[in-house]
């Protein structure tokens, strides 16, 4: 499945972040990106925006990462979307658990603009590669 | 005592040396003249022996020795005794009275053999064989005149009674010492010299009597027998008388008639000499002979025909040859009538003188057997005429006599002129000795004698000799009898007084020595004792006192009033204000005790606890009081100190904030302070006495015992001494964490053990909240950050467009202020993760050159920044370390750069590895910066610690690098520190061990120093326990099972630590094949990284340890406690 990186869906309940993550990933990184607000919203857009990758806050109200995972994995539509979790606690049995979830990999807050992109993109050709599952 | 003991040796010597000789002459017949004279030499050697032997062997202190040879000697002399007495004496036995003499020294053998074990009381014993062996040795030297020696030789050989002497005096000089234990002679002494004084002369006098018995039936059969004889002789002469007038008349008739041959014709004179024949009834016939000896006459017929000739008759050939006138004649056979007869003979001589003939009576030998039982003697006896060459004549009891010749008879030996009447003591050819009266008569040429056996003589004697013993018997009997009952009372006498004299010494020592004051009076009060206690305690001596004065001379006499009335009030009768006062109350009272004040002699007062008693006689009549009294001054202070000290104790204890539970050695609660009681929400009462683990939660509670017996076997604690987290248990059974410090107190010799307990629930509550407020904080301030800092990043990164300068100037600002918030945010989390134990280290072996490539790469930029070269100096570039590779690049780049800060700008910064001995590895990080002020060194490595106050601002440090380097360094096993010196720079240094060099043995193997078998896979851990413990012990390092399987076996071992989880097995197998050099299981300490342990561990695992919860310092504590241990022992 040799593509290149196109949609990214950004899904985290704090909404100052969506500007900056929008422009950062679109004007550095030239994606196209949609972004939610919380895992409803984000199990409402991703069948019709039809994302590549999925950058997935873990500590949400209501439902939080994991959830969101589960039930995104249970709509036939987005099942195969690689998922990545982004959380401001990075303690490495955390992030041991996520993977073993089926994330593709784990992004800690606070990101900068030039590392995210960069992390993105590595990421992306990991997937490709098929290093990740 | 030494000269007795000595006479004792020489004698037992001497018996030997007897005994020898007496051997020694049964066995060599040239001897024989010496020593053959008595029989039974074999018996007397063997009892001279035995006694020789017994008495040595009682003086070397042999008992058994001793003991068998007198019941060797007593058995064999009581056979022969019993022997005599069945068969008579013999040969070839000793006789009776030798026997008894050693059955006696044997006895006595014994009883000083058995002296220590059965009392003392042989004396009367040893004295029996002194007077028996005395008297027989007496009468063997006085000779004959009181005894027939022959008779005392044929009893007793001198041998044997000078022997038998010889063991008397011994065994009494040994008896000698039983009889002045302390040195004089004592009662025992004079009953024993009593009773054997007494016995002596009892057998004396016994002796005495049958002596004099002996002698006088001795001497009525002397008297008898020569009596016998003379008669014998008498009428002999008498018979001969009458043939001598037969004879002449025949011998006139010759003569008148003119010749022999006339006289054979004359029928007138035939009848005239037979009709004067007839009237001698003993006279058989008379003869004439002529010169040829043919028989021409004969009383018995007329004519005689000439037929019978006693020319061959000795009688006739001595009247023809020798010319003798009268003769008798040896019994010869009669020609006529076959008859022993002898002859009295006559010579019939012619004128010129010439013999013609012979005349012959013939005498009837037989007739004398008549005489001979008329004057029978007794049973045995033997009487008889003989001629004096000793041809008999007649013999009584039809004894042969024709041709019978007694002159070879020592008897008879000496009748050539000896005395007209002699006595002698002999044998007759039968062989029994007997005694003899012999009657000469030498007028006739004949010799009478009359004999009496011995034995015939001395049956009367031996009657009396049996009666007289067995009274004797009685008697001495009688008198062991007094001498056992006599010891036994003077035994008894002797215990009480030796009893009441240690009771009186005792008594004397006791109150003497007593540290009670001890006041004795008589009834009215006066003082009688004043022991040397009461003398310290009242400042009065003794002499002052005794006999001048009452108590009431120390005693409070406002005191002695009162309690006057006192009586008087609860006796209903009026009680004197004096000596009355203390023992009123012993009237209905055994002991009257309470509490006084007694004044001493300077005045001052002292309290005392006095107890009287009344001293009572035999009939209870009281004689006397006796006082007691206990100075109480001291106890009151000691008493009022204790009670003080106890208060003050309590008062700490009880207000104290810790908890504080002793228990003993088996973890039996003993108390529990109130603190305790709140933290375990529990009740002294409902937990002394019990377990202790029911204080705890698992794992301790289940365990605890097993904690204790293994501390108080092997003095390797789990939580002694060292304040420990563990988990304790409430009553209501709820589990909260307790800081536990026990410490181990021995009171009096008993192990006791004080917990120290703080909860920890409300500190961990603290932390908890802290740590997530921080995580919380933290949390919440990079939502935001992530913000700013994006926003301002992608503004400074121009993909948004321009922005105007002065704008972009403040962004910039504002960006790097956020950066550095993000900074410190991280660092802080960091600080907080290591303090709590929640960093996640992902170790792995790595090299150095990628490590120190990795930190260069990651801080050039840094470094370009403030104009910094990095230089690498990389000696080891292929070493291995055990690190997580991003946490130790961590360390290395913020080692870097804060030398970065801190140098010059253009100044350099080395990264340098190196090996180190030991096999190490060295990171330095050098700086030629200003170093490090002294004042600051200590300080270092601690959180927020800043030189000044201003160096944040300018360097833009946090404050929290080096607290965050020190804890991942040290959480990695490594180790920090730095050099410094001010004006010159600095060299932060950082050791790991290197893998590849990790020694499995530190060095050669040394004898005089402990070893220690390591056997771990790890090899960070190996490498760092042998640098902990390399100078206390030699650490001989095994990676797996196999490995020190072999060590194991092939060296020995002092002690060991285990690793369980080992690449080819389970470590615990190998426990039970590590020894030490004496072969003893070796302790083993368990290091593991699992809880899991098997059910029955080996009696020498003496500690386990979880890798997760003790670090290796914990195991070098303990290891080294065990090596103090075994070197404390060795």
């Amino acid at each position: 499945m040799s593509r290149p990186l196109q949609k990214i869906l950004y899904v985290d309940d704090e909404e100052i972040l969506h500007k900056m993550t929008r422009l950062t990933l679109e004007r550095m990184g030239g994606y196209q990106v949609e972004i939610a607000s919380s895992g409803a919203e984000a199990l409402a857009k991703a069948p019709d925006f039809g994302p590549d990758l999925i950058l997935l806050d873990v500590m949400m109200p209501e439902m939080d990462g994991p959830t969101t995972l589960g039930r995104l994995r249970a709509q036939p539509a987005t099942a195969p979307v690689p998922v990545v979790f982004i959380t401001a606690k990075a303690q490495a049995h955390e992030i041991e658990r996520f993977r073993a979830l089926g994330a593709a990999d784990v992004l800690t807050k606070p990101f900068e603009p030039k590392q995210l992109c960069a992390d993105v993109r590595a990421i992306w050709d990991r997937i490709v590669s098929g290093t990740v599952p | 005592m030494g000269r007795l003991r000595g006479f004792c040796w020489a004698a037992a010597l001497a018996l030997a040396v007897m005994a020898c000789l007496e051997f020694a002459a049964y066995l060599n017949d040239g001897l024989r003249p010496i020593y053959g004279a008595w029989p039974a030499k074999t018996d007397r050697a063997l009892l001279l022996f035995l006694a020789g032997l017994g008495l040595a062997a009682t003086l070397a202190g042999r008992r058994r020795i001793a003991m068998a040879a007198g019941l060797g000697s007593a058995s064999l002399s009581l056979w022969r005794l019993v022997e005599f007495g069945a068969m008579g004496a013999g040969p070839e036995r000793i006789s009776p009275l030798a026997a008894g003499g050693f059955l006696l020294v044997a006895v006595a053998t014994l009883c000083l053999a058995c002296r220590e074990a059965r009392g003392n009381w042989l004396p009367s014993v040893a004295v029996l064989p002194l007077i028996g062996s005395a008297a027989f040795l007496l009468a063997f030297l006085t000779d004959s005149s009181l005894l027939d020696p022959a008779e005392v030789l044929r009893s007793i050989s001198p041998h044997a009674a000078l022997g038998l002497l010889l063991a008397s005096f011994a065994v009494l000089a040994l008896a000698i010492p039983s009889w002045r234990p302390q040195g004089h002679f004592g009662p025992r002494f004079v009953l024993d010299a009593a009773l054997g004084g007494f016995s002596a002369v009892a057998i004396t006098l016994w002796f005495a009597v049958i002596l004099a018995d002996y002698v006088s039936s001795v001497r009525r059969a002397e008297h008898q027998v020569l009596v016998a004889a003379d008669i014998l002789d008498d009428y002999v002469d008498r018979s001969l008388d009458s043939a001598e007038l037969l004879t002449a008349k025949t011998l006139d008739s010759v003569v008148a008639l003119g010749g022999v041959e006339a006289l054979a014709a004359s029928e007138r004179e035939w009848r005239a000499i037979a009709a004067a024949k007839g009237a001698i009834p003993h006279i058989n016939a008379v003869l004439v002979a002529d010169a040829a000896g043919m028989v021409v006459f004969n009383s018995q017929g007329f004519p005689f025909p000439r037929v019978i000739s006693i020319s061959d008759r000795t009688y006739f050939k001595l009247h023809r040859d020798a010319g003798l006138e009268r003769h008798i004649g040896s019994a010869v056979f009669s020609k006529s009538t076959g008859q022993p007869v002898f002859t009295y003979s006559r010579r019939i001589s012619d004128a010129e003188g010439r013999m013609s003939g012979i005349v012959v009576a013939s005498i009837d030998a037989a007739y004398f057997d008549d005489v001979f039982r008329r004057f029978k003697l007794g049973q045995g006896s033997v009487s008889g005429l003989l001629r004096e060459n000793g041809d008999v004549l007649a013999m009584e009891g039809g004894e042969p006599v024709v041709g019978e010749n007694l002159a070879d008879l020592p008897v008879f030996g000496s009748l050539i002129g000896a005395d007209h009447q002699v006595l002698q003591r002999g044998e007759l050819r039968d062989g029994i000795t007997r005694i003899i009266g012999i009657r000469r008569n030498s007028a006739l040429g004949t010799v009478a004698f009359a004999s009496l056996p011995l034995s015939a003589a001395l049956s009367g004697w031996k009657t009396t000799v049996a009666i007289t013993g067995g009274i004797l018997l009685t008697v001495l009997g009688a008198v062991v009898l007094l001498g056992v009952l006599g010891r036994r009372a003077i035994r008894r006498e002797e215990e009480l007084k030796r009893r009441s004299e240690s009771l009186a010494a005792f008594q004397d020592a006791v109150i003497s020595s007593a540290g009670s004051a001890i006041i004795a009076t008589r009834r009215d009060g006066s003082i009688t004792l004043f022991n040397a206690a009461a003398e310290r305690l009242l400042g009065w001596r003794a002499d002052e006192l005794v006999g001048r004065g009452t108590p009431e001379r120390f005693h409070d006499p406002e005191q002695v009033r009162q309690r006057a009335a006192e009586l008087s009030a609860s006796l209903g009768r009026p009680v004197a204000p004096g000596f009355e006062v203390f023992v009123a109350r012993l009237a209905d009272a055994s002991v009257d005790e309470r509490e006084w004040v007694y004044v001493r002699k300077d005045g001052s007062k002292i309290p005392v606890q006095l107890s009287v008693t009344a001293l009572r006689d035999s009939q209870g009549e009281v004689i006397g009081y006796l006082g007691v009294a206990i100075d109480m001054s001291a106890r009151r202070k000691a008493e009022r100190e204790l009670r003080y000290s106890e208060k003050r104790l309590r008062a700490v204890v009880d207000n104290v904030v810790d908890g504080i539970v002793t228990i003993d050695a088996k973890g039996i609660v003993q108390s529990m302070n109130p603190a305790a009681e709140r933290i375990f929400a529990a009740t002294a009462t409902q937990c002394v006495g019990r377990n202790v683990s029911m204080l705890m939660d698992e794992p301790h509670h289940s365990q605890h015992d097993g904690y204790l017996d293994a501390y108080l076997r092997t003095g390797i604690a789990k939580v002694i001494g060292s304040g420990r987290e563990v988990e304790g248990r409430r009553l209501d059974g709820s589990a909260f964490p307790m800081e536990l410090t026990v410490t181990e107190v021995d009171i009096a010799g008993r192990k006791m053990f004080v917990g120290v307990v703080r909860d920890l629930s409300e500190r961990k509550r603290i932390e908890r909240l802290k740590a997530e407020f921080v995580s919380t904080v933290s949390h919440e301030l990079r939502t935001p950050l992530t913000a700013i800092r994006g926003s301002l990043s992608l503004i400074n990164s121009g993909v948004l467009g321009d922005v105007p300068e002065e704008v972009r100037e403040l962004t910039m600002v504002s960006e790097q202020s956020s950066e550095r918030l993000v900074r410190l945010i991280n660092d802080i989390l960091d600080v907080e993760k290591i303090g709590a134990g929640e960093v996640k280290l992902d170790i792995a072996p790595v090299t150095v050159g990628a490590l120190i490539a990795r930190a260069l790469a990651d801080t050039k930029g840094y470094a370009d920044q403030y104009g910094v070269t990095l230089q690498g100096a990389d000696g080891c570039p292929a070493v291995r370390i055990r690190v997580d590779a991003d946490r130790m690049i961590q360390v290395l780049a913020n080692l870097i750069s804060n030398a970065v800060k801190f140098s010059p700008r253009g100044g350099t910064v080395t990264v340098a590895a190196v090996r180190m001995p030991g096999g190490w590895v060295r990171f330095s990080v050098i700086d030629k910066g200003p170093g490090i002020a002294e004042e600051f060194r200590s300080q270092l490595f601690e959180r927020f610690a800043q030189a000044d106050a201003s160096d944040a601002k300018v360097k833009g440090g946090t404050g929290l690098g080096l607290a965050i380097t020190k804890g991942l360094v040290e959480k990695m096993g490594g180790v920090i520190g730095f050099d410094t010196e001010i004006g010159r720079g600095t060299a932060f240094h950082v050791d790991f061990p290197a893998l590849d060099e990790a020694p499995l043995r530190t060095s050669a193997y040394d004898p005089s120093r402990k070893r220690m078998l390591h056997v771990e896979d790890d090899d960070a851990t190996r490498l760092l326990l042998s640098r902990l413990m390399g100078n206390v012990v030699e650490v001989v390092g095994a990676r797996s099972v196999e490995e020190a399987m072999g060590l194991a076996q092939s060296q020995p071992f002092d002690f060991a630590v285990v690793d369980l989880g080992l690449p080819d097995g389970n470590g615990i197998e190998i426990v039970p094949y590590v020894e030490d050099a004496a072969g003893h299981p070796a302790p083993v300490v368990l290091f593991s990284a699992s809880d899991d342990l098997p059910a029955d561990l080996p009696s020498n695992v003496v500690s386990v340890l979880v890798k997760s919860r003790a670090s290796e310092q914990d195991l070098a504590e303990i290891l080294r406690t065990l090596a103090a241990r075994q070197e404390a022992s060795a």
